[in-house]
């Protein structure tokens, strides 16, 4: 799980294009949204495209989002149950 | 009631040269690359870097040539943000575009929502909390010439005061490789096909700070001769000068021996024997390339010289008023009538 976790870490960075920002300032269990990142409603529509294209994970349910998204290691958790590659 | 003065109270570039900065006018940077990127400043000195991460290279260079005028100037809000791009936020559409081809089925918001044209414009108003007039022109090798006219026009009508008119373009491998097919750029001799940004504010109010006067602009369809000496003559008459007062011409001379041939030909026509300038083996050509013709020219006449790097036949003089001509292979043309304070 730390490895994904950090992969995960990694893949938010690049896709959300958070410059200055490393893997170790993300905290795994800090909330993605409404905390330190200033993350919005258009990065989580960026991070559905990223659970699709790298895990194969189609988030259809706007509800279910939310708790995916609530930090990485919720998301960590989500990908390890339901990817497809 | 008398038709209000307009002038160029400031003019910035990021470009192949120097950014933001007229060391060109003293050391410029001249390159053999067919294509070249832009130089670009440091945009945390300008942008939040939160803010700045899901703008494309266009509007980061855009945002920060707005934003140093408008320091300059000190005008917070304009009245118009008039934008001129032929090809937009290219980048970001040819990865969309890509991402589609893929047969993606998620695609990225970023690069879907920052790829129309006028993007680049919004993102301007948005940065800068103006929310007057906002308008973009895509309108090939005029599109800047256009958005100069759109500016002019307004303020002549009263409209407007103040208008923060820019001309901007961003270029691809991609891209540049179809366009080197057609020949127009990326032939051997020929300026190098390159990004530019060039942000300039017009204000109906002189102040000191102020680089010329734009005098006249005038736009046509296709370059009748009879039409553009018609055009000049009204230009000229309207700032109260005759042909003898024009100190130079700037042409968008490119080293495509057709496209310099025209500009040869159109000058000889308008105003034979005054000094020639060009810009664009300096600034690089693109669709927008005419809008760094201004700057140049803009920043001539607020020095009361003309570097030997823009002249043809180097010679010392200063300039009282400068022609600008634009045009692409005689169809699309604008005259623009730079004067000095």
């Amino acid at each position: 799980m730390e490895e994904l976790i950090q992969e995960l870490k990694e893949g938010i960075i690049e896709v959300l294009n958070l410059d200055g920002v490393t893997p170790e300032d993300i905290d795994a269990d800090a909330p993605l949204f409404g905390g330190d990142l200033g993350l919005d409603s258009i990065d989580a529509l960026e991070l559905i495209v990223l659970m699709d294209k790298k895990y194969g994970i189609k988030l259809k349910d706007p509800s279910e989002g939310k708790k995916v998204f609530l930090s990485v290691a919720t998301m960590a958790k989500f990908v390890s149950e339901n990817r497809t590659k | 009631m008398s038709q209000p003065k307009i002038y160029i109270q400031a003019a910035e570039q990021v470009s192949i040269q120097q950014p933001l900065s007229q060391q060109w006018m003293s050391e410029p940077i001249l390159t053999d690359q067919l294509l070249a990127t832009a130089t670009v400043p440091n945009y945390r000195d300008f942008i939040d870097p939160r803010e700045a991460r899901r703008m494309g290279g266009l509007i980061k260079r855009a945002l920060v040539t707005t934003l140093k005028v408008l320091r300059d100037t000190g005008v917070e809000h304009p009245d118009a943000f008039i934008t001129g791009t032929s090809i937009g936020s290219l980048d970001y559409t040819e990865r969309f575009l890509d991402a589609l081809d893929e047969s993606e089925e998620a695609l990225s918001p970023t690069y879907f929502m920052q790829s129309p044209h006028n993007t680049v414009g919004s993102a301007l108003a948005i940065h800068t909390r103006s929310h007057g007039y906002n308008t973009t022109y895509s309108h090939g090798a005029c599109s800047f010439d256009w958005a100069v006219m759109d500016a002019w026009i307004q303020m002549q009508l009263g409209k407007i005061r103040t208008a923060l008119v820019g001309g901007y373009e961003e270029m691809t491998q991609d891209y540049f490789e179809l366009l080197q097919k057609t020949g127009y750029v990326g032939q051997p001799g020929m300026a190098p096909c390159a990004e530019m940004s060039m942000s300039m504010m017009l204000n109906t109010q002189c102040s000191d700070n102020c680089l010329c006067q734009l005098a006249g602009v005038a736009m046509g369809n296709l370059a009748y001769r009879e039409r553009m000496r018609q055009q000049l003559a009204q230009m000229l008459n309207a700032a109260h000068l005759t042909a003898a007062d024009v100190s130079a011409v700037m042409t968008g001379k490119n080293g495509n021996p057709d496209n310099d041939a025209c500009y040869d030909g159109i000058v000889d026509d308008l105003l034979p024997g005054v000094p020639l300038l060009r810009y664009k083996h300096l600034f690089g050509e693109n669709y927008t390339a005419s809008a760094m013709g201004v700057y140049a020219a803009a920043h001539c006449l607020a020095q009361g010289m003309v570097p030997d790097c823009l002249q043809e036949q180097p010679r010392l003089f200063k300039p009282c008023a400068i022609l600008l001509v634009n045009q692409m292979d005689q169809q699309e043309y604008s005259l623009m009538l730079l004067t000095k304070i």
